[in-house]
């Protein structure tokens, strides 16, 4: 029961991720996720698991209507999902959307339950040179699959490991721009760091260049038309949720790398059939959204079974559940792991139920007053850096931090951010994990 | 909404009490040993009159830095470990004239353990193998006891720096390893992935982990972390007085119920001046450069 309001915290700031344009959830995390750090874990993660999967469901229709990706792993709804719906076939890839999405989380949580045997052999993970293979697949992933130029991408490598190499790394023993200056000796606060060069960034192109025009939308339900489609396409979300259950285990691209690499196996085979005749085929978008929603549930599972967090927002829960009494372990997560997964199935019910039946109540949204969404949107970029500052007494700090980081965010604004806050957050690890590697085969 | 009401209510109930009571700077996040110490601490001794404000700084230069520029009469729980090297220890380390003006008492002690992945491991069988070095996964702030008293046992060792204990463990359990070190209290932990603790940095057995010297024949090196309170701006009475009360506090029947579910020695039966002696070892001999 303590569990309802949590989750359904998580599923409306989902929404809202899903319907704002870069307040993704990483931004909603670190606000709103504040207020959900209690005695147990089990409250941040429900909030977690709801906003997690709810920006999915919502972001996939705020990519079809408005031809805006919420999320980058929007990007082929945009491709695929935007033509649909000028065709005006908007109905029918916001409901067939939803339910490959509703289907590709349960097949991909039935996945798990079959490798489940074998899931021992998950520490091996922690290995240290499967970690410096797998950060180093991570980052060159990040690099082709990114919208940036390889040498844009490679600057943007260089700021994120300075910006996360600040301050006293106790592992390998160095002490690195601190100017003997103990506030800089933890390093830069995570927050205005993202909050300066991703965040901004991406509100200004969604607000400055990549604004479509608006348009009423009207979304006519049809529950046996879109099930018949969806049912056409069924083999399609089958292996799609398993592409998708696999790349959610990859560090840092998780459901971009799902969705992009389902999209492009999908599109392949479609053009390959002579079926692709042009932006705005169904099986293709099918492919992408189902993959998307099967990596929600096993981007899941490091956090849970190893402790180690693999996007920018499970860093964030990291913190948050290390700031509960009880903290992050194996043996708490398998005692209420049945309670994790009736939170997930709940919230992917009601989540097709906000994405399928009630899609025209959801993006209603989108008639507030602009000036309301302005003031709403500057809440949530200034609110946490000013809490969290005024928190651990470092205002000034944190501020200034915030501002360094917006001018580095709005010098790259018309590129891809995300290898500055990625490199930036795992950076330390990065590092950390060659050293050992080091010590171990080498020295 | 209840989160933030409990939050502006407490801020009030602080606002209120901080005339009154000591500043207890936590050079910690709200976890590991110094938080739990200090929150037994603050209730301990809020029984027996001593009102203390738990000031949570997040990390020991953090908290450090709070010690030093508050003008509030404030007690620190410091940690020996935190200075035993060069580089862990800036921003957070006590000299060897701060430490004479602001130590006040000992509170508890805290032994490492030598722990191996798998059950069954005799030390007698590693040191037949003189020619291997063997590796040691450990966190920073205990690398140099790893090696120190291994070396002293007569292994050949290099130490493998983590993060923190969690992820020296699973280095361990993953094969990255051959043993790893940390506080003992890692034991049970260790026991239920499969390992064992094969000895502890304690004068006996600790917890049914046998000591140093009864697997070794070698005494510890700086093998207890002592835990001990400093103070500023107190007069020498307040000084008297704060002094008394952790001594009473930590030797008290309750505490040591406590300190035996936490994996801590208390300090009973233990002379003061040698604890002190100990945990300035700490800062004048154990600091070393990494």
């Amino acid at each position: 029961m303590e569990l309802i309001f949590p989750t359904i915290a998580g599923i409306l700031s989902g929404v809202v991720a899903g319907l704002i344009p870069g307040i993704g959830i990483t931004a909603l995390m670190i606000s709103v996720g504040l207020f959900f750090v209690a005695d147990s874990p089990l409250v941040v993660l429900a909030y977690y698991i709801g906003l997690l999967c709810a920006s999915q469901y919502v972001g996939s229709m705020l990519a079809i209507s408005f031809g805006l990706p919420g999320e980058s792993s929007s990007l082929p709804a945009v491709k695929e999902g935007y033509p649909l719906f000028q065709q005006g076939k908007g109905s029918l890839a916001i409901g067939t959307t939803a339910i490959s999405s509703f289907f590709g989380s349960f097949i991909s949580m039935a996945l798990f339950f079959a490798i489940l045997p074998v899931a021992e052999y998950l520490v091996y993970i922690w290995n240290t040179n499967m970690l410096v293979i797998i950060f180093s697949v991570a980052m060159l992933l990040t690099f082709y699959i990114s919208d940036n130029k390889l040498w844009v991408s490679l600057i943007m490598t260089a700021i994120g490991v300075n910006l996360g190499m600040v301050g006293i790394n106790m592992t390998i023993g160095t002490d690195y721009l601190t100017f003997d200056q103990w506030w800089l000796y933890s390093g830069l606060p995570m927050i205005p760091v993202l909050m300066g060069c991703f965040v901004l960034p991406e509100l200004w192109k969604a607000q400055f260049e990549e604004r479509a025009e608006t348009k009423e939308i009207k979304f006519q339900l049809d529950i046996k038309d879109n099930l018949k489609h969806s049912r056409a396409s069924w083999g399609v979300i089958t292996v799609h949720s398993v592409v998708g259950f696999f790349c959610g285990l990859v560090p840092a691209l998780t459901t971009k790398l799902a969705s992009n690499l389902s999209y492009f196996l999908q599109k392949s085979k479609e053009v390959r059939y002579n079926n692709y005749t042009g932006p705005g085929n169904l099986k293709s978008l099918i492919a992408a959204e189902t993959s998307n929603n099967a990596a929600t549930f096993s981007v899941l599972l490091p956090l849970l079974f190893l402790g180690i967090p693999i996007t920018t927002s499970e860093f964030i829960l990291y913190d948050h559940i290390q700031d509960t009494t009880t903290g992050l372990n194996l043996e708490y997560i398998l005692n209420n792991f049945d309670i994790l997964l009736a939170c997930f199935v709940a919230t992917n019910v009601i989540c097709l139920a906000l994405a399928w039946p009630m899609a025209n109540t959801c993006l209603a949204v989108y008639r507030l007053p602009a000036r309301t969404m302005y003031l709403v949107t500057a809440f949530l970029v200034l609110f946490p850096i000013i809490y969290t500052g005024l928190l651990e007494e470092q205002l000034l700090f944190y501020v200034g931090t915030f501002i360094l980081c917006s001018v580095i965010g709005m010098i790259f604004r018309r590129y891809d951010t995300m290898p500055i806050v990625f490199v930036f957050l795992i950076s330390r690890e990065f590092i950390e994990g060659f050293h050992r590697f080091y010590v171990i085969n080498v020295l | 909404m209840k989160r933030i009401l409990t939050m502006a209510i407490a801020m009030v109930a602080i606002a209120t009490t901080t005339a009154s009571a000591i500043e207890l700077v936590i050079p910690a996040g709200n976890k590991g040993g110094i938080y739990t110490i200090s929150k037994h601490l603050n209730a301990e001794l809020a029984k027996i009159g001593v009102e203390t404000n738990m000031d949570v700084q997040g990390s020991c230069p953090k908290g450090m830095a709070k010690f030093r520029s508050t003008d509030k009469p404030s007690i620190y729980i410091a940690s020996s470990a935190k200075n035993s090297s060069h580089t862990f220890v800036k921003g957070c380390d006590f000299t060897e004239a701060a430490f004479e003006e602001q130590y006040v008492a000992p509170a508890f002690m805290a032994v490492m353990a030598l722990c191996t992945p798998k059950k069954g491991v005799k030390f007698s069988d590693l040191k037949g193998q003189g020619w291997k070095t063997y590796t040691i996964g450990t966190d920073a702030s205990r690398a140099w006891a790893a090696q120190a008293n291994m070396e002293a046992a007569g292994l050949k060792v290099k130490t493998v720096n983590y993060k923190n204990s969690s992820a020296a463990r699973a280095g361990m359990m993953a094969g990255d390893v051959d043993f790893f070190w940390s506080n003992a209290k890692e034991a049970p932990k260790v026991a239920d992935a499969g390992g064992e603790c094969i000895l502890a940095t304690s004068a006996d057995d600790f917890n049914g982990v046998p000591g140093m010297k009864s697997v070794t024949g070698v005494d510890p090196i700086g093998g207890s972390n002592i835990y001990w309170v400093a103070a500023r701006n107190m007069d020498a009475a307040q000084l008297k007085s704060i002094k008394a009360a952790v001594e009473q506090v930590v030797t008290s029947e309750a505490t040591q119920e406590w300190a035996k579910s936490k994996w801590f020695l208390t300090i009973n039966g233990k002379s003061a001046a040698d604890l002190k002696a100990e945990a300035k070892d700490y800062v004048t001999v154990f600091t070393v450069d990494r």
